[in-house]
């Protein structure tokens, strides 16, 4: 008999990626569609990154608000697992009530999370074109007074000048954390940018330094702007040098 | 016959990162029948560059002050009690209500604290800085040593300490890790009460300035005592996710001992851990226990046979989920769209998995059932060799 033969289980450790998109009327066209394609094309990529990263596995999980919230699957689906079903725009931006679910689902009673012990904490990256048509200083703080959420990486992509800014930056604790685009490809790239980057960091045992992995990830994603063209991580709300293009 | 043993290994991330293992531990049985097993876990960031010194020392302040607490207190104070944990004080109204207990508790947690801040003061102000940590520290945090008035900070680390005494054990936690103990009813649990405000990667500290007011602790009087505990730091618990996992670690260790002896035991944890840590959580690994080897001798069928019930409760719910699964395959008829091909799909891989999953656990089950039919055949020779 050996300490750790047939019948000890040791899991993997994991760390949940979500993804909350505004599916509203406004996000109609190019927006979704840019959205649909970035998503399902860093899916690959989060796998590897999931597959060669020995500290823990990548789980994914989406949410999609308009008038309503819905979770794309009933669970977190390994990177490799998940299919991404397109999500189509219409409606308004249910904001609080996507921050309530999230709260719901941010717990291990009836929620997406596992015991804290071997767990990551997860990485939420939240994108939107404009500004809540619900209550959604109620949601917010439910999800603020969540422990999950308190520790989560959070990174905010604002679609365009219309998007409340203000609000984003609330969501994420920081403007530092929200990272606004103002074109497809710019959109595109950030979403890629963002996912990676955030689970590259979230997923691994220890920070470079003393930084938190918070602050890697937005000091990493703002490194990586400064390349794309029609994107800003603006370090004061109401800079742009750029004006939108939605084709 | 009342034993203890105790180990830490340096975490494979910290090989990694060249870094010391940032855990001490200490275990001991002493001829007056105090047992003792500590564990302190020195904090992991960049600013705690000195938390492997912290963590040694404060397992040596907290050796001292138990044994001179141990020798001085009125043990009445705990022998005859009941079961009693406390919460660590997050208002003044408590302090209070103290009883008797609490008060020379809390005496001996704020010993502790000032000999930890005496040690770490002195330690800060006469052993020159390495080479290193010249190499491996950010200046900034190098010159906190000699500059900050938190220095303390630099040696932060956690502790978790079981003492047992012919009269009485008591046990008290600052930080994370886990204490597991075993015993008749409920056949394990964690005696310390938890503090919320251990989650994730945050921890209490012993380098907090309200420190005092962290501590959480338990004792009993009433003659009942764990047949074993074990107190292990954080690297072990997130080496295994669930509590229940973790238990059954310990479970095996628990069979070793009865079964193949404290040397082959002794063995395999200093072989192991480091395994673990490389397969698990990376961390440093610690653990110490104090365990009775009479009890668990007496005992160990019920060892086997609670991993035996894990196991059939965990086919049962596997068994739950491949019966949803199959209903809803059987409910889909026909494929009208896209989503619920996927859900299909999904379906189909699930069920595929939860069958591996009771392969699995049928055969974790068989050998269960062996382990528990040659204890059982043992105890039936051994009692007619009687």
């Amino acid at each position: 008999m050996g300490l750790l033969d047939e019948t000890v289980s040791v899991p993997r450790r994991t760390m949940t990626l979500f993804f909350l998109i505004d599916t509203s009327g406004s996000m109609e066209g190019s927006k979704i569609g840019a959205v649909n394609d970035a998503v399902v094309n860093v899916l690959p990529i989060l796998n590897d990154i999931s597959e060669t990263n020995p500290d823990a596995e990548i789980k994914v999980a989406a949410l999609e608000f308009s008038s309503g919230v819905n979770w794309l699957y009933d669970e977190p689906k390994a990177a490799s697992d998940f299919i991404w079903q397109d999500v189509s725009a219409g409606g308004l931006t249910s904001l609080g009530g996507a921050c309530a679910e999230l709260a719901a689902k941010l717990s291990r009673t009836g929620g997406f999370m596992q015991s804290a012990s071997g767990s990551f904490a997860p990485a939420i990256i939240l994108l939107s074109d404009g500004g809540p048509t619900d209550d959604y200083e109620s949601g917010l703080a439910k999800l603020k007074a969540n422990n999950w959420f308190k520790s989560a990486i959070k990174i905010a992509i604002a679609i365009g000048d219309d998007a409340d800014k203000d609000v984003l930056k609330e969501f994420t604790g920081s403007s530092e954390a929200v990272i606004t685009v103002h074109n497809i490809d710019a959109l595109k790239q950030i979403i890629r940018v963002v996912a990676v980057t955030s689970s590259q960091i979230g997923s691994k045992s220890s920070t470079a330094g003393d930084i938190t992995k918070q602050e890697q990830v937005i000091k990493d994603v703002q490194d990586a702007t400064q390349n794309i063209d029609g994107a800003e991580a603006a370090t004061t709300v109401d800079s742009s040098q750029y004006i939108d293009d939605w084709g | 016959m009342i034993q203890s043993y105790n180990f830490s290994c340096q975490g494979e991330s910290h090989k990694v990162d060249d870094k010391p293992c940032q855990d001490a531990s200490f275990s001991a049985v002493y001829d007056d029948g105090l047992a003792m097993a500590i564990v302190c876990d020195g904090h992991g960031g960049e600013r705690y560059f000195r938390s492997d010194v912290g963590a040694r020392m404060a397992t040596e302040v907290i050796r001292d002050s138990v044994k001179t607490f141990v020798e001085n207190v009125d043990k009445t104070l705990f022998a005859g009690k009941p079961y009693t944990a406390v919460e660590a004080i997050t208002s003044e109204e408590v302090i209070k209500k103290q009883t008797p207990a609490d008060i020379v508790l809390r005496q001996l947690f704020s010993s502790i604290i000032y000999q930890w801040n005496q040690k770490i003061a002195d330690h800060a102000a006469n052993t020159t800085i390495s080479d290193w940590e010249l190499q491996h520290v950010d200046k900034k945090y190098i010159d906190e040593l000699h500059t900050s008035e938190t220095f303390e900070k630099l040696y932060g680390c956690t502790l978790m300490v079981y003492v047992q005494t012919p009269d009485y054990w008591l046990a008290f936690h600052l930080g994370d890790g886990k204490c597991i103990s075993f015993q008749q009813e409920p056949f394990w649990h964690e005696p310390i009460p938890w503090d919320d405000r251990c989650f994730l990667n945050k921890t209490t500290s012993l380098c907090d300035s309200n420190a005092i007011n962290e501590f959480r602790y338990c004792y009993q009087g009433d003659g009942q005592y764990p047949w074993a505990i074990f107190l292990g730091s954080d690297g072990m618990d997130d080496s295994f996710g669930e509590d229940a996992n973790l238990v059954n670690f310990y479970i095996q260790v628990v069979k070793m001992l009865a079964g193949e002896g404290r040397e082959a035991t002794i063995k395999s944890i200093e072989e192991e851990l480091p395994v673990l840590s490389k397969i698990g959580s990376k961390d440093d690994m610690s653990v110490a226990f104090i365990y009775n080897k009479d009890e668990l001798s007496a005992h160990i069928s019920d060892f086997i046979q609670y991993q035996i019930d894990l196991v059939r409760q965990n086919i049962a719910q596997t068994d739950s989920i491949v019966n949803k699964l199959e209903s809803k395959i059987n409910s889909i008829t026909t494929i009208t769209d896209e989503k619920t091909r996927i859900e299909l799909d999904y379906a189909k891989q699930d069920i595929q998995r939860a069958h591996e999953g009771r392969a699995k656990l049928l055969y974790k089950y068989d050998v269960l059932m062996q382990q528990l039919s040659k204890e059982i055949s043992n105890t039936i020779k051994y009692g007619k060799e009687e």
